[in-house]
């Protein structure tokens, strides 16, 4: 997108420099051409495919397939809860998944809206009180990635931040019931 | 205390608007109450508001401003109406 | 007709009282009778040339704020854990930064320009309710000082300029800030919306006899669009408002998801205003543009028709893409998808003005002049912030973007770049015009590279860092992120940025004070065949605009402004004369110009000067819940108002009045289609889309909004009453109008009509007070009180206007040829008969819905 934004900007550049620097250069140009070629046709030949690529991918993206792990996330004035309600686990600000398997995590927030993003394993979906919305996505590889609220929500917003765990698949249990002791040991 | 002709400004894009509450409103409050076979129902609303506008659009005359301005905004609305919501209806309805 | 499009102007016939027909002895007439006097009594001015300036150097003023509030924000956010600004300060600067550029700046701005120009590019001596004028300006005035007081005080609001819910309710923001901002904006946006009737009126009913629709040039098509758009954009923020503000100070939970209210009611009538209002900023600085690059190109606009239809689909496309602000809330992907494509589809529109002048550039030879300047800095960033906008109206884009610095860097470069670079265009085109000095130093081209180069610096980059995962609004990140030296670049770059900005203000400082004289038409446009009405007048223009009103025959931005200036200043053309004292213009049929009636318009005032501080009075009184003192300046308001209303029209019949040429004219008071009628008719359509985005509001917290079950609902029998109540009003203005006609007694008739309004007024408030289920209970209940305290509102209002049309019949001003005040009295008892009923049945149809998502 930004190669054909580049290239789109020097169209509209391109002329307004000629017109300007070159006066009388473009003369021959009809003014339908501007009107209906420029107005008309060029939005229709950029928007088209874009369009098309974001309604199919975003299509893909939807979940309730029923075929993904569920965890339970929420957020609240500064922190994250997540829930594992197959293993009875909960733990505050990390959450732990495994990899290769479609996750499906269910947001809600206690108080305000919060939004729940891991930029480099999904895009982010809004943490709404009273609702329950729904983030589908599959993580790759293992590793740590790094998780922001992106959803003003007050004083600490900046701060309210979360650890996303990916697993190999092989370890993920090991690594949830490891997990719920720590909490537990850590539990006032 | 006529207003000459300005409904041909206006009909057009009214009709659009008058599409757009409808999907919305069927979507809405369908997926609230847990309708999911909104699909016919919306199909029909995308008919009738082009059939609709189509019978307006003939209706519109005049080579003065309002007129010309009227009948290409009427065209423009048709396809923005066909376009908008025509796609959607193949994509999932409450998720 | 000669050549200039201009009827050849006949010698004057003697009117009633025939007072110069000596150029300078016209002038100083017009000049005392339009003129608001020295020294404190120009707080008193009502006319457009003034309040225009006043609007748009305030408008200056509060920019400046902005920017020194952005350079707050660019110092905390230049290193990672900056303990420059805690989040406290922080939260407060960049709320206020961003509601003083949104609401104090670009919304007035652009409407001090129409307000100075429209007028004049229309062949007329003013707006059609100067007194309104004026109180709009001190209304946004007091709004914004209110404002910007607060931040001093430390009490500014500090949820952000979109203030979402649950975060601005009382629980999560106790204080006075998010009150401050409620009160403060609506307060400003009423204004703003007394201005777009205003304006709309002012552009199909003020205008030189002649210019038909299709003569009208191309910024009074933009200007009456725009003022259109704010009259349907406006009041779902208002009423989003009005509704928070009952949460916040009655309970009522509209938005509260505990009580069945829904915190996304609040984001869809935000953004159900906010889409708009940014179209409603682009669209004015277009229309400079439309206007201006024709006169650097030195030929006319190219695709005249083209454009007007892209203005219609413009406006109407741009209310029905506002969830593209609400991607990642969870809606459904068949409605995600309606809005993605829709907002694809406004770059058609945009694309097709874009275009055209790019047509107009290539097919003229442009000169090398200081708005050509920013005309470029426009159609560069502007054209990048339009494809960052195409990027993120696709939705699995906008999930990764979306509230990231990458969304504040597109609407940067959209607002800066579709906005404040078309205004310093048109400062640049128009400054000539107000100060009657014209450039010759080369600063200005320097401030504008400092600028454009400061601009890019700060938020090119910026779409970086937002890809790169830094979210909006956080006062300080940890230094680990990769963002450290993105936002170091950005803090420099709008340090340059502010530097640009200040140059700028002082290049328009040294060519107003030593600027050579620029004369009639600066810019030479009669010579290059684009010229306007607003250079048919001396630079800078005389207060009451036009000495005589032309004839136009062809189109009014083809003319030879130095021509028709000579023409007019000598008072050939119509109205070249002072009668009674009178502030007179002329009224014109809406499309075809013809001429109509004479508009007399009130003269200098501080009425509205005591109103709108009566007003602010109210406001503080309630932040500072002093709620006596608060209904103490309400009723105050109410009675100036009335007192306003008192010395509006003329106190007797008159014959026809001549105006020039030959022809005579009723005055506008014994004229059915005058202004102040078209006046209230358009503010019923405000507040028309009020009424719609409650409806709206009601059927969503009921079928769509999750939450609990609400409690079983009835209505009291006092329904009945009300609705009978509020059909007499619309029987008894009839029988008044009747009486009118045929000389009777209409004293009877306005009591009837004042008591039926008193009682439904009454009625629809004992509704709320004894309702069955207290509306604090639920948000089905609350709204079942909105709905009929609206009716109430209603009501009560007519009952005012019945009031008032009462004390003008004794007062001689209602005859059976002056029936306006019976016209506006009939016209707002259908409304609110029409609206009372609609909001009883749907407050009794309600709790038989079945409620969605419990």
């Amino acid at each position: 997108m930004v190669a054909g934004s580049a290239v789109l900007t020097a169209v509209v550049l391109t002329p307004f420099a000629l017109a300007v620097l070159r006066p009388g250069s473009l003369q021959g140009v009809s003014t339908r051409t501007w009107i209906v070629g420029g107005g008309l046709v060029l939005p229709a030949l950029v928007l088209t495919p874009l369009l098309g690529w974001a309604l199919v991918a975003g299509e893909r993206m939807q979940p309730g397939r029923g075929d993904a792990l569920r965890i339970e996330a929420t957020g609240e004035q500064w922190r994250w809860i997540f829930r594992h309600p197959d293993a009875g686990v909960e733990t505050q600000d990390v959450l732990h998944m495994p990899a290769g398997r479609p996750v499906e995590i269910a947001l809600t927030s206690r108080d305000v809206i919060h939004s729940f993003w891991v930029p480099r394993l999904a895009g982010k979906l809004d943490a709404i009180p009273g609702r329950t919305t729904v983030l589908r996505f599959v993580a790759d590889a293992p590793g740590t990635y790094e998780g922001v609220c992106a959803e003003f929500c007050g004083l600490d917003h900046a701060h309210m931040r979360f650890n996303v765990v990916v697993h190999a698949p092989q370890d993920y249990a090991a690594a949830l019931a490891q997990a719920a002791k720590g909490l537990a040991k850590d539990a006032p | 205390m006529k207003t000459p002709g300005f409904w041909r400004l206006t009909a057009g894009f009214g009709v659009w608007a008058s599409a757009l509450i409808w999907f919305y409103a069927i979507n809405g409050v369908g997926c609230a109450m847990g309708w999911d076979a909104q699909r016919p129902a919306l199909t029909l609303a995308l008919v009738a508001h082009l059939c609709i506008l189509g019978w307006l659009a003939a209706r519109m005359h005049g080579d003065d401003l309002l007129g010309s301005v009227g009948v290409w905004c009427a065209r423009a609305a048709f396809a923005a109406i066909a376009l908008t919501f025509a796609p959607a209806l193949a994509l999932s309805v409450c998720r | 007709m000669s050549a200039d499009g201009i009827a050849a102007p006949m010698l004057d016939p003697v009117g009633t009282s025939p007072q110069a027909t000596d150029p300078i002895r016209l002038h100083k007439a017009l000049t005392r009778v339009w003129g608001a006097g020295p020294g404190l009594a120009r707080l008193s001015a009502v006319n457009h040339s003034t309040l225009g300036l006043r609007f748009m150097a305030t408008a200056a003023a509060f920019f400046a704020v902005g920017v020194a509030l952005a350079m707050l924000i660019r110092a905390q956010l230049a290193t990672p854990q900056s303990a420059f600004l805690g989040p406290e300060t922080y939260n407060q600067v960049f709320t206020l930064h961003g509601t003083i550029m949104m609401f104090l700046f670009a919304i007035p701005m652009l409407e001090g320009l129409a307000i100075y120009l429209i007028p004049k590019m229309l062949g007329a001596r003013d707006l059609a309710f100067p007194r309104l004028t004026a109180f709009g300006y001190w209304c946004f005035l007091f709004g914004g000082l209110i404002l910007i007081v607060s931040l001093l005080a430390g009490v500014a609001p500090e949820s952000g300029w979109f203030m979402y819910t649950p975060l601005s309710s009382r629980p999560y923001a106790p204080g006075m800030g998010a009150d401050v901002w409620l009160l403060g904006v609506t307060f400003v946006e009423i204004s703003a919306l007394t201005l777009a009737v205003e304006l709309t009126v002012s552009i199909l009913k003020l205008r030189a006899p002649g210019m038909s629709l299709d003569r009208m040039p191309i910024f009074a098509w933009y200007v009456l669009i725009t003022a259109v758009m704010m009259l349907v954009g406006f009041p779902p923020l208002i009423l989003g408002s009005v509704l928070l503000e009952l949460e916040r100070a009655l309970d009522l939970p509209f938005f509260n998801p505990t009580r069945g209210g829904d915190p996304l009611l609040w984001q869809h009538l935000f953004w159900m205003f906010g889409h708009p209002e940014v179209y409603i900023i682009f669209l004015p600085a277009a229309g400079a543009l439309s206007t201006l690059i024709p006169a650097m190109a030195g030929r006319p606009l190219i695709g005249y028709r083209a454009i007007v239809a892209a203005l219609v689909a413009m406006a109407f496309l741009s209310f029905g893409i506002w969830v593209h602000h609400m991607f990642t809330v969870g809606v459904p992907h068949l409605a995600l998808a309606v809005f993605s494509i829709g907002s694809a589809l406004v770059a058609v529109p945009t694309a097709i003005q874009v275009f055209a002048w790019l047509a107009t550039l290539a097919q003229g030879r442009p000169r090398l002049a200081m708005p050509l300047l920013y005309v470029f800095g426009f159609f560069a960033i502007f054209v990048i912030g339009g494809l960052t906008g195409v990027m993120l109206a696709m939705a699995p884009f906008n999930w990764q973007a979306h509230d990231t610095h990458f969304v504040v860097a597109h609407f940067h470069y959209v607002l800066v770049g579709g906005f404040v670079f078309p205004m310093l265009a048109a400062l640049y085109y128009w400054l000539p015009h107000v100060t009657g000095r014209v450039a010759v130093h080369s600063l200005g081209r320097t401030a504008f590279w400092t600028m454009f180069t400061g601009f890019n610096v700060t938020f090119l980059p910026m779409h970086l860092t937002g890809l790169l995962g830094m979210p909006r609004r956080v006062y300080t990140y940890v230094g680990h992120e990769g963002w450290t030296t993105l936002n170091t670049i950005s803090s420099i770059g709008g340090f340059v940025f502010a530097i640009g900005l200040a140059l700028i203000a002082v290049d328009v400082a040294l060519q107003a004070r030593f600027g050579r004289r620029g004369g009639v038409d600066p810019w030479e446009t009669g010579a290059r065949g684009v010229g306007t009405l607003d250079w048919a007048m001396p630079t800078p223009p005389p207060i009451y605009g036009f000495a005589a009103l032309p004839q136009i025959g062809g189109r009014a931005d083809r003319l030879d402004p130095r021509a028709v200036g000579r023409a007019l200043a000598a008072g050939r053309g119509y109205l070249g004369f002072v009668r009674n004292g009178w502030q007179e213009t002329l009224g014109v049929a809406m499309a075809t110009g013809a001429p109509e009636q004479v508009v007399i318009l009130p003269r200098a005032t501080f009425l509205p000067l005591w109103t709108a501080l009566t007003l602010a009075v109210a406001v503080l009184s309630v932040l500072g819940g002093a709620y006596w003192l608060a209904l103490a300046a309400a009723v105050g308001v109410v009675g100036l108002m009335l007192l306003a209303a008192q010395r509006a029209g003329l106190e007797v019949d008159h014959p026809l009045l001549p105006v020039g040429q030959g022809l005579s004219l009723p005055p506008h008071t014994q004229v059915d289609g005058s202004p102040p009628w078209w006046g209230l008719v358009f503010t019923l359509v405000a507040d028309g889309a009020l009424f719609a985005s409650l409806i709206f509001g009601a059927l969503y917290l009921r079928l769509i909004a999750p939450g609990p079950a609400a409690p079983e609902l009835g209505l009291p029998a006092l329904g009945w009453l009300a609705a009978a109540a509020a059909l007499v009003g619309p029987l008894a203005t009839r029988g008044a109008l009747a009486a009118n006609a045929a000389g009777q007694w209409r004293g009877p008739w306005l009591g009837a009509g004042l008591l039926g309004a008193l009682v439904a007024a009454g009625a629809f408030a004992a509704m709320i007070a004894t309702a069955e289920v207290d509306p604090r209970a639920h948000a089905t209940a609350a709204v079942q009180a909105a709905l009929v305290g609206y009716g109430a509102l209603h009501a009560g209002i007519g009952a005012l206007m019945l009031l008032s049309a009462g004390l003008r019949v004794r007062g001689g001003y209602v005859s059976a040829a002056r029936r306006l005040d019976l016209l506006l009295c009939r016209l707002w008892s259908d409304y609110a008969a029409v609206t009372g009923l609609l909001a009883l049945g749907l407050a009794l149809a309600l709790p038989l819905l079945p409620q969605g998502g419990a």
